[in-house]
């Protein structure tokens, strides 16, 4: 089954003197996590996604829509980018969320609801 | 009663007691738990209708249960591809006890409960409701919630154990560990259900089968993980405890406390399987709770040996464990060590010192209460306390007990 792996990380953590080098090597973990993924065949997918300075929210209140400058939900961490992998059951998924560098945050893993038919 | 209520008793707790291993092979079969429970009372439901009660209860309410699962999954299948549903439900007088045996999936299903996706909250309930068939009214109040929120906290539970993919096959050995903790503590709280009323009338029968099954899936999980000594000493704990069984009560069915016990009722092969069990345990040189509240109990049996309690032995061991696991009750229960070194004073003292607050709904306190008061010529105060004790609605074995010492005050 499919499951979503979603990276909620402090964009903080990247800010500052050693910001740039700490990016570098979550990339480089990233890098790694997908070798791996493909060496164990795993069918997986994944982006990244700029900073959530740059995300517009687009708002439903009872039929009208507005536009809102900044990410759905206001928090510390911000969804980053996301994974998603075909394993057998959330068990799995989550020993692959723990792969996943992350400097500060947490990661939500949802089931994707199937295709029936 | 005539003997057909005899006969009918007989099954009811025959199907009660085969219910862990039935549920937990069809729940891995199925690998649904919803579907394991209703298919098991389904089939229990055809096995009380039956003329005669099936000579193999385990094995019949298997395969009974397994073809009402069949049809239930036809049943849904038909319905929901909107065709006549016209799916045959089978005939359950006929079912045959073939020898099929059943697979012992309890462990697994014991993971699957206390899966650290799950709440911490709510494994140790979904273990007792799934596994044991505990009512979610007597969950409810074995942790003190109302039964509606426990109710809602188990079907979530479930809904999530179906919904969210968590797997259904044995963890590997390495996640075992982490995995075990929480298996512990579902099996300690059950444990403490089926022993928090030795005595009462109405659930008697059940808790004494509830202890049984926490005895055997304690054992189990001992012998699964021979090298993990929480799960060795949790073992003899619960072996410790069962082995006074006997020696609980006394002839009007009045809660007998632990040093006033007839040590010769006891049950010397548990207290011989518990000790094996922490000699083992003691060679992995890793100490916990579980092994020290063993340990406790094991000094208590040796009375039956030397005649006398080693109270100075259960003194440190109680300071131990409150380094290890500190809590109001396991200060209570030092404070009671101490009155047996030291004299009635130094734990009346030792008592008096405890958050009383946070023992307000403790009977042990207000009874340990009233006994040193008592002993200290206080009696009103002593009555007051067994008075809070007995407020606190008791079970039978407990409030007959209680409402002697009362007696014996005045």
């Amino acid at each position: 089954m499919q499951f979503m792996l979603m990276i909620n990380e402090d964009e903080s953590a990247y800010a500052g003197p050693d910001g740039a080098a700490l990016l570098e090597a979550t990339l480089a973990g990233h890098m790694q996590l997908a070798h791996d993924l493909v060496a164990a065949g795993i069918p997986f997918s994944g982006e990244r996604l700029k900073p959530a300075a740059t995300a517009t929210t687009v708002k439903f209140d009872a039929g009208a829509v507005s536009l809102h400058d900044g990410p759905f939900a206001e928090t510390h961490e911000e969804l980053g980018g996301f994974y998603i992998i075909d394993v057998a059951s959330l068990d799995e998924a989550i020993a692959w969320a723990k792969r996943i560098p992350v400097p500060k945050g947490g990661i939500e893993v949802r089931p994707i609801w199937p295709m029936e038919g | 009663m005539t003997a057909h209520g005899d006969l009918a008793a007989d099954l009811a707790s025959a199907i009660m007691a085969a219910r862990p291993r039935v549920v937990a092979a069809l729940a891995a079969q199925l690998r649904d738990l919803d579907a394991a429970e209703d298919a098991f009372a389904d089939a229990a439901a055809s096995a009380l209708a039956l003329p005669e009660p099936p000579r193999d209860v385990p094995a019949w309410l298997f395969v009974a249960a397994k073809r009402c699962a069949v049809d239930a999954i036809r049943k849904g299948e038909a319905e929901a591809r909107k065709v006549d549903a016209l799916a045959e439900v089978s005939e359950m007088a006929d079912i045959l006890t073939l020898p099929e045996p059943i697979p012992d999936e309890r462990l697994r299903l014991l993971f699957i409960c206390c899966h650290p996706a799950l709440g911490t909250e709510v494994r140790a309930p979904l273990a007792l409701k799934v596994i044991c068939g505990l009512p979610v009214a007597r969950i409810a109040q074995l942790f003190v919630v109302s039964e509606p929120a426990m109710f809602q906290r188990i079907t979530r539970a479930k809904a999530k154990v179906r919904e969210a993919g968590i797997a259904f096959e044995l963890p590997p050995r390495r996640d075992w560990p982490e995995r075990l903790g929480a298996v512990l503590l579902a099996l300690e709280l059950a444990f403490t259900a089926a022993y928090a009323d030795a005595g009462g009338e109405l659930l008697a029968a059940l808790e004494e089968d509830l202890g049984a099954e926490v005895e055997r899936l304690a054992l189990l999980v001992a012998e699964l993980v021979p090298d993990e000594p929480e799960a060795l000493g949790l073992a003899a704990l619960v072996l410790l405890a069962r082995s006074r069984h006997a020696a609980r009560l006394d002839a009007n069915g009045a809660m007998v406390p632990l040093s006033q016990q007839d040590a010769g009722q006891w049950d010397f092969a548990r207290i011989e399987q518990a000790r094996r069990l922490m000699d083992r345990a003691a060679q992995a040189a890793r100490s916990g709770p579980y092994q020290v509240m063993a340990a406790i109990q094991l000094t208590h049996a040796r009375r039956a040996f030397d005649g006398v309690t080693d109270w100075g032995a259960v003194l440190r061991l109680y300071d131990v464990l409150l380094a290890l696991r500190p809590s109001p009750m396991v200060a209570l229960s030092r404070a009671l060590a101490l009155v047996q070194v030291e004299g009635a004073a130094a734990g009346l003292t030792a008592l008096e010192a405890l958050p009383a607050e946070r023992l307000a709904l403790a009977r042990p306190y207000h009874a340990a209460r009233a006994d040193l008061l008592a002993r200290a010529g206080r009696k009103a105060e002593a009555a007051a306390a067994l008075d809070a004790a007995l407020a606190l609605s008791p079970p039978r074995a407990e409030r007959l007990w209680l409402e002697a010492r009362r007696a014996s005050l005045v």
